[in-house]
């Protein structure tokens, strides 16, 4: 270590444990005189710099973290109260519209729904297929979980079933009539304002407001359109 | 010292929230008893005003309370501490340049808060430090008042060994030089 790096070193580290540091101190007088002095000047900067802290300053600090915790805290509760009465209330507001959904009719263009009842009769080529006689009870049971009943006979029944027309549940029912088979579409939570009549190449038909939903009849022939309809209007009624 | 125990259900391991917090608290409030007073210092000698040396303090714990699950090794704690106050107070002059005002407002607080029974010549030291650049300041403060080595210095400022030494080396310097400039206006002082 030469003298400059031992200046260098002394003042900005006079109690350096350095052996090298420490031999190069003992060299000489001059040496030894010079860390001296760096030490002393190292105290008195030292006594300057040991400012006295705020006497409460510990208790102040423990103070301040615990009221911001506390703030923190009942922040947290207060938020979690809202979020958990949003979630409440968003939570009452689907079932609210679910059940609306369910329970009351919805009222939509009707020509959309003309349209929907006969892609629906296209699609659903089985019912026209099937040849059986539908027992009356089956019939009753069908029209009773949507709250209709039928006071007399609407004819023979060959094929029933649930469908679903434009996204709406009803009842399928084909009928066997003398002028060929007609089929009958109940849709109880499909509401139209106004009545409207189905063609296309194959069928016609209609589709009219019912005292719950509506109601669709369709067949080759017009004649046995307007027959039904009379039978459905006579006998069938909705008590819910 | 710190750590709570405990508990295993079958492969969780769930730490009971009563004591965890109990234990952070009392974790926190070793630490504010331990270094509370050398930040102060620490902050006081970078800011030159006790008033915000104190908020300074102050902002640091909460923001070491709200961080101190983060804290590893108990022994780097006082490195972290400084660390956090050293952003506070670089915050506090970003905050400064955005917050513009009317210079004639303003009213300048005196830079030195001397005791009368401090001597003349502590207030000059006193003074002379604040008069240091702070790139000079910062590295004698971490010495001085937190006893760190210059290696450690020099990994807390982010620098080369060599500049922290440099720089060690220029403050002291410095401030003897100013010492002995200020000398003859002790007598004007005391006459």
């Amino acid at each position: 270590m030469d003298d400059l790096e031992f200046r260098k070193t002394a003042t900005i580290d006079p109690d350096n444990q350095d052996p090298e540091f420490l031999k190069k101190k003992q060299q000489n007088q001059y040496n030894r005189h010079f860390t001296h002095e760096q030490q002393r000047f190292n105290q008195k900067l030292q006594d300057t710099l040991t400012i006295a802290a705020p006497e409460n300053l510990t208790d102040r600090v423990i103070l301040s973290q615990q009221l911001s915790q506390h703030k923190r805290e009942h922040l947290k509760k207060r938020q979690k109260k809202w979020r958990n009465r949003f979630i409440r209330s968003v939570a009452a507001s689907v079932i609210i519209a679910f059940s609306a959904y369910l329970l009351i009719p919805v009222t939509i263009n009707s020509a959309q729904l003309a349209q929907d009842v006969i892609t629906h009769v296209h699609e659903d080529t089985h019912a026209l297929n099937v040849r059986m006689d539908v027992p009356k009870s089956s019939i009753d049971t069908m029209l009773a979980s949507y709250g209709g009943k039928l006071e007399g006979p609407i004819g023979q029944v060959s094929f029933l079933g649930h469908c679903i027309v434009g996204g709406h549940t009803g009842i399928h029912l084909v009928l066997n009539t003398a002028q060929g088979l007609v089929t009958v579409i109940l849709l109880p939570t499909q509401s139209i304002n106004q009545p409207s009549s189905l063609a296309d190449s194959q069928f016609n038909g209609v589709l009219y407001p019912s005292q719950k939903g509506s109601i669709a009849i369709i067949a080759e022939h017009t004649k046995s359109v307007e027959d039904t309809r009379q039978k459905i209007n006579q006998n069938l009624h909705w008590i819910i | 010292m710190f750590n709570t125990k405990k508990l295993t259900i079958g492969k969780k391991t769930i730490e009971p929230p009563v004591y965890e917090s109990v234990s952070r608290q009392n974790r926190f409030e070793t630490l504010v008893k331990a270094y509370s007073n050398d930040l102060y210092r620490f902050a006081y000698w970078l800011c030159s005003n006790h008033s915000i040396a104190d908020d300074l303090v102050q902002e640091t714990f909460l923001r070491a309370w709200k961080a101190l699950d983060k804290l590893e090794d108990e022994k780097k704690a006082k490195s972290w501490l400084i660390t956090i106050l050293r952003r506070e107070n670089a915050r506090r002059f970003e905050r400064k340049r955005l917050d513009l005002v009317n210079i004639e407002d303003v009213v300048v607080e005196d830079k030195v808060n001397l005791s009368p029974d401090q001597s003349i010549e502590t207030q000059q030291l006193h003074q002379a430090i604040l008069n240091l650049d702070i790139d000079y300041r910062e590295p004698l403060l971490l010495q001085t008042i937190g006893g760190y080595k210059t290696s450690e210095i020099a990994q807390l400022l982010k620098l080369n060994l060599n500049t922290v030494n440099t720089r060690l080396f220029r403050a002291r310097d410095q401030l003897k030089r100013q010492l002995s400039k200020d000398r003859l206006p002790i007598h004007r002082i005391t006459t």
